[in-house]
């Protein structure tokens, strides 16, 4: 696992959204699309696309394609109704436990194994057949041992996101400056002040990536969980649409489900933003 | 992943208390269920020698490839745009970041409502899963090119042609091939996913099968060789890549 963090380079000026392509030579502004800026070009292909949208949805049947018009109006009825909300509670709560026994086990095992090199050659192949299983597998595992219900999900959460956040942790940890620490040791620093105040900051980038990652793996863990293992929450009810033809619905839950997910993993980068703001990364890896 | 000298001892230790831990458990009764080691060996022996094993990896590995290749081919090319252009990356990176975070498993019953139950939903359910890795690291790559360079390159009167080819794309090719082995993971996953949820064919539909029976020495077994595969893979790709670039470190 390698993972690539660069340091942004002082912005000059005030940054444009995206970086800016290197040595490009832009011909002056003309024409209608040149004097767009950016926002407005994106409004204007999401526009382009629900038009598009709508003419195919109108000319296929609505067991097929629905029309963005009939997936408003449903997407509006499932949002009024008891139904989606307690099936989005009964999903967050499998999400809830399992992403934090990923958190507290991941970062915990990912800080020792940083740490002490013999920790972690003994768990390094556990954690590379982690990465490279498709976590699919372990669903009839789960239900053999835990049956179907929540804790068989949170077990399911917690496969699929633990080993991002552990690797991603030991990652860190790793990555702390042997300058740095040697530094803190002459001053006298103890073991805890060590970990506390050299350790942890350093490590906290690669920690908050590992998290931004685990928690999208989790929320797909949840729906896998319940689309294939239980028949509960979120995903049975995509499933239940998909199986009943109600495209529309089908389309407005998944809308639901993408900006659930979207949030989630928007507020850990606004909590990435906040705590670290001298790094950012640029690669995924995993 | 940087060889740590002096942990073989460890790292052997770690395999045999694993093997070890696992044989006491199956033979104890404190897990029912669990199969030990022993038998998922055995189990294994017969998937390979029956040819259950390689029948269903063929099936399931036909979609794998093709789906990566084209996701091969999409990433690069709008990875390529979107790091290069600001206009494509306006208007094409806000919908790979919604893609980024959609947990792909949702829109299956979408895919497999208009592309059947055949091959060609396994393929664009692969292609789902892998293809906006490629295209994120491809542009992060082209990105990250050093400014000099393309001045230098265009100063000697290089095309956007010659600057793709002989500036940009080698000087991003860390990041895309990082992005290529990441998808190739994830292509992986994707399939059995897939073959898990709707289409009873491949890897995916023996899990189920073994799992809904209970016999877990055969879905260990199976869930372990197509592990094998997929580290098989990405080892295969890794060499690959010294063997062509090898002043090149990832």
């Amino acid at each position: 696992m390698q993972f690539v963090q660069l340091q942004t380079p002082p912005a000059v000026g005030r940054p444009r959204a995206g970086v800016p392509s290197p040595g490009r030579r832009r011909p002056p502004a003309k024409g209608f699309l040149r004097a767009l800026s950016g926002r407005h070009l994106l409004w204007l292909s999401l526009l382009c696309l629900i038009i598009a949208w709508e003419v195919i949805g109108r000319n296929t049947i609505k067991a097929l394609f629905p029309t963005f018009v009939d997936v408003l109006v449903a997407w509006k009825a499932v949002l009024v109704s008891a139904k989606f909300w307690l099936a989005l509670l009964g999903s967050i709560q499998a999400l809830a436990g399992g992403f934090s026994l990923a958190v507290i086990t991941g970062i915990g095992l990912g800080l020792l194994a940083g740490r002490f090199k013999a920790v972690y050659a003994f768990i390094d192949i556990y954690l590379i057949c982690l990465l490279a299983m498709p976590m699919g597998g372990i669903l009839p595992v789960v239900s053999a041992f835990l049956g179907f219900g929540l804790s068989a999900r949170i077990a399911v959460v917690f496969f699929f996101c633990f080993v991002y956040i552990c690797n991603n942790t030991i990652a860190g940890v790793r990555n702390t400056s042997p300058q740095l620490e040697e530094m803190a040791k002459s001053f006298g620093a103890k073991p805890l002040v060590l970990f506390l105040k050299v350790i942890l900051p350093e490590a906290l980038p690669y920690i908050l990536t590992g998290l931004k990652v685990g928690m999208a793996r989790a929320v797909l863990g949840m729906l896998v969980s319940e689309m294939i293992l239980s028949v509960t929450g979120l995903g049975a009810m995509i499933k239940n649409a998909a199986e009943l033809y109600d495209t529309d619905i089908m389309f407005a839950l998944i809308f639901s489900v993408v900006g659930f997910s979207y949030l989630l993993i928007e507020s850990i980068k606004a909590l990435e933003t906040r705590l670290v703001r001298w790094k950012r990364s640029v690669m995924m890896d995993d | 992943m940087q060889a740590l000298r002096g942990t073989l001892k460890y790292r052997i230790m770690g395999i045999v208390f694993g093997i070890v831990f696992w044989e006491l458990l199956g033979w104890s009764t404190l897990v029912p269920l669990m199969p030990p080691f022993s038998k998922v060996v055995v189990a294994w022996l017969e998937i390979v020698q029956t040819g259950v094993l390689v029948e269903s990896l063929a099936v399931s590995m036909k979609a794998m490839v093709i789906g990566f290749a084209m996701a091969l081919v999409v990433g690069l090319a709008v990875g390529m745009l979107t790091g290069r252009y600001r206009r494509a990356d306006q208007i094409l990176t806000p919908y790979i970041n919604i893609a980024m975070s959609t947990p792909m498993i949702a829109v299956v019953p979408v895919i497999l409502l208009w592309f059947g139950m055949g091959i060609m939903s396994r393929i664009v359910v692969v292609f789902l899963f892998s293809s906006y890795i490629v295209a994120i690291n491809t542009a992060a790559g082209i990105r990250q090119t050093e400014k000099d360079l393309i001045e230098v390159a265009l100063s000697f009167g290089a095309k956007e042609k010659d600057l793709f080819r002989k500036v940009m794309l080698p000087s991003a090719f860390p990041f895309v091939f990082v992005g290529i082995r990441m998808a190739l993971n994830r292509g992986i996953k994707g399939m059995v996913l897939g073959e898990m949820l709707v289409m009873a064919v491949g890897v995916g539909a023996k899990l189920m099968s073994y799992g809904a029976a209970f016999r877990l020495d055969y879905l260990f077994a199976m869930l372990l060789s197509v592990i094998g595969v997929a580290l098989l893979l990405t080892w295969g790709l890794d060499s690959l890549r010294s063997s062509l670039f090898p002043w090149q470190r990832v």
